[in-house]
C-alpha cells in the first residue's frame, strides 16, 4: 500500500483490528460462578489455568468455564489473592489456546488497546481505547504495573483481557478496581499472583462465624456517636465455638468497622474477610446498646 | 524513518475526516413536537429514515446539512425496531451508502454522527462492540428483545436516528439507544432495508400527501 492517497486505509485498519480481536478471541472464557451476570476470564496457561478477578468468582465450588467454542468445564478454585483482586482458576484439560502476555517494556500510554470479554451469553464483546496511564508497582521485589485505560469496561468486563495491536496481553480488566474507571491489573502481576497461588495453594479467607443482616443506623444514634456510615450490619447468629463467640460478640451487636474500615454492606465483611489470615487478630467496632465498643479477636480459617 | 508512521497517521486522520464530511451530507435534523433527534437521508427522492420515538407525531420539520428546512411526513413506522420513514418534498438529495450490518466483524471501525445534545454533525469514533447475531437485546434490554449492533461510540440524546458508519463510510446501523457512556445500540441496516422495502412506493407528486402507515 502506498502511503499516498492510500485508499482504504480505514478500511485495512478496520479490518486489522477486527483480526485481533478473532485472534484473541479463543483465550477468552466465560466463567459461571451461578450468579445472574457472568464474569470473563483468561486462559492464561495451555494446560487449563484460568486468570480472572476475584470479585467476579462469587463462591468457591460449582465453577464453570465456557471455552470461546461454546465447550463447557467445570472448574476448581486454585486461590484467591485480595490485594489485587484476582482469583485463579483450574480446568482439567491441555493443549488450550494461552494469551501471550505483552513485554512490560511495550506497555506505554498511548498505545492503542482493546478490551475483550465475554459477558452474558451474547458471545465476545470488545472495545477499544488507548492506555491512558501506567502505574509501575512492586510486589514482594517484582515488577509489575496497573493500567487506566480509556477503553470502556462494559459490565461483564471484569476478567477479561486488555490487548495491544499485536494481539499481546498488557493487562486483566477489572470494574470494581479502580471505582468506576477503567483499570487492568498489568499482565506481570497476574503472572506473579499466579505463580505465588499455584505454590501456595489457596489463599485461606478470614472467618469471625457470624450470620449479619443489614441494617440502616437511626439519625439521632449517627449524631451522637458521630458515625458518618449509614449502614451497619446487625449480628443475628453468633457460631458455637466460633472466634468470634471467643471474641466476646454477641448476638444483636452492631458491626460497625473491621480493623477500622466502614463496613456497610455484607460484600464488603466478605472482602475485608478474604483479606485476613486465618490466626491474624482483627479489630471490631461494634455498637451494643447504643455504645461504642471495641472487640478483639483471632480470625478463623473458612472451611 | 521515523517521519513515515506520522505521515501515515494525518493520511489517516484526513480519510477519515473525508469520511465524516460525506456522511454528514446525508444526516438531517429532525424537529417533531417532542425535541429533536438525527436522521439519514435513504434515498435521493426524500426519503429519510429517522427513529420512531423521535417523531412522535406524523409531522416533522427535517433540516438538511446544507441548512433547507422542509416539512415531512411520516410515511410509515416499525415500532418494534424503532424506525420511522418520512418523506421530504426534494430531490436529488445526498443519499447515505447503505452497508451489510450482516457481515460487520467485532472490533471493526464504526463512525457515527448525530446531534448530541443539539451539537449539529457531531462525529464519533469506535468499534463494534457486539455484531448484530440474532434477537438477543436481552442484556440491555430486559423486556424488549431486539436485534442490536453495539459499539462502543459516544452518543447521547440528539443522536438518536442518526447512522452508524463501517470504516467505508456505509451505513450499518442507525442509533437507536444510549445505555451508557460508550455503550450504543442501533438497529442494524439489514432490518432498516428490511423496512424500507416494505414502504409505499413514492408519490408522483412529491411531500404533501399524507400518507397512510405502513403494515
Amino acid at each position: 500500500m502506498t502511503p499516498e492517497g492510500s485508499p482504504g486505509m480505514l478500511t485495512s485498519i478496520s479490518s486489522e483490528l477486527a483480526g485481533v480481536v478473532e485472534q484473541v478471541a479463543p483465550s477468552i472464557v466465560r466463567v459461571d460462578d451461578g450468579s445472574r451476570l457472568t464474569a470473563t476470564g483468561i486462559i492464561w496457561a495451555a494446560d487449563g489455568l484460568i486468570a480472572t478477578t476475584s470479585h467476579g468468582v462469587e463462591r468457591d465450588e460449582n465453577l464453570a468455564v465456557e471455552l470461546g467454542d461454546g465447550t463447557r468445564h467445570s472448574a476448581a478454585l486454585v486461590g484467591r489473592d485480595p490485594d489485587t483482586d484476582l482469583a485463579l482458576l483450574r480446568v482439567q484439560a491441555t493443549g488450550l489456546p494461552a494469551v501471550q502476555p505483552a513485554e512490560p517494556g511495550d506497555v506505554k500510554v498511548g498505545h492503542l488497546v482493546l478490551a475483550l470479554a465475554r459477558p452474558g451469553g451474547s458471545g465476545l464483546q470488545a472495545t477499544i481505547g488507548i492506555i491512558s496511564a501506567r502505574m509501575d508497582t512492586e510486589r514482594n521485589g517484582t515488577l509489575g504495573y496497573i493500567l487506566h485505560t480509556d477503553a470502556v469496561l462494559y459490565p461483564g468486563f471484569s476478567g477479561g483481557a486488555l490487548v495491544d495491536m499485536s494481539g499481546r496481553v498488557v493487562g486483566l480488566t477489572n470494574l470494581m478496581f479502580g471505582r468506576g474507571k477503567s483499570v487492568a491489573i498489568g499482565a506481570p502481576v497476574v503472572q506473579q499472583v499466579a505463580e505465588t497461588l499455584l505454590a501456595h495453594g489457596a489463599i485461606p479467607r478470614g472467618y469471625l462465624g457470624i450470620r449479619t443482616q443489614l441494617v440502616a443506623l437511626p439519625e439521632g444514634l449517627r449524631k451522637k456517636q458521630k458515625l458518618s456510615q449509614e449502614h451497619a450490619l446487625l449480628v443475628v447468629q453468633v457460631e458455637n465455638g466460633s472466634p468470634a463467640e471467643q471474641g466476646g460478640m454477641m448476638l444483636g451487636d452492631t458491626l460497625l468497622r473491621l480493623n477500622g474500615q466502614e463496613i456497610q454492606d455484607v460484600d464488603q465483611l466478605r472482602r475485608h474477610l478474604r483479606g485476613l489470615q486465618p490466626g491474624q487478630t482483627v479489630a471490631l467496632q461494634i455498637l451494643r446498646g447504643g455504645a461504642l465498643r471495641e472487640l478483639k479477636m483471632a480470625a478463623g480459617a473458612a472451611q | 524513518m521515523a517521519g513515515i508512521s506520522a505521515n501515515r497517521l494525518s493520511l489517516l486522520g484526513r480519510e477519515t475526516s473525508v469520511l465524516v464530511e460525506d456522511l454528514r451530507r446525508s444526516v438531517v435534523l429532525v424537529q417533531s413536537a417532542h425535541g429533536h433527534g438525527a436522521g439519514l437521508i435513504w434515498d435521493s427522492a426524500g426519503l429519510i429514515v429517522t427513529n420512531h420515538h423521535v417523531v412522535a407525531r406524523d409531522q416533522a420539520r427535517v433540516e438538511l446539512s446544507d441548512g433547507r428546512l422542509l416539512a415531512a411526513a411520516v410515511v410509515g413506522r416499525d415500532v418494534h425496531n424503532d424506525l420511522a420513514a418520512l418523506r421530504v418534498p426534494a430531490l436529488g438529495l445526498p443519499a447515505a451508502a447503505i452497508g451489510d450490518s450482516t457481515a460487520l466483524r467485532v472490533g471493526e471501525l464504526i463512525i457515527a454522527v448525530g446531534h448530541p445534545f443539539g451539537v449539529r454533525g457531531a462525529a464519533t469514533l469506535g468499534i463494534v462492540s457486539r455484531a448484530p447475531s440474532g434477537p438477543d437485546g436481552g442484556d440491555w434490554l430486559g423486556r424488549t428483545r431486539r436485534e442490536l449492533l453495539q459499539a462502543d461510540v459516544d452518543l447521547a440524546p440528539g443522536s438518536s436516528g442518526g447512522p452508524l458508519a463501517n470504516a467505508a463510510g456505509e451505513v450499518v446501523g442507525v442509533a437507536s439507544m444510549v445505555v451508557g457512556p460508550g455503550i450504543a445500540l442501533a438497529v442494524p441496516s439489514h432490518l432498516v432495508r428490511r423496512f424500507v422495502a416494505a414502504l409505499p412506493a413514492a408519490p408522483p407528486g412529491l411531500g404533501v400527501t399524507r400518507w397512510e402507515r405502513a403494515a
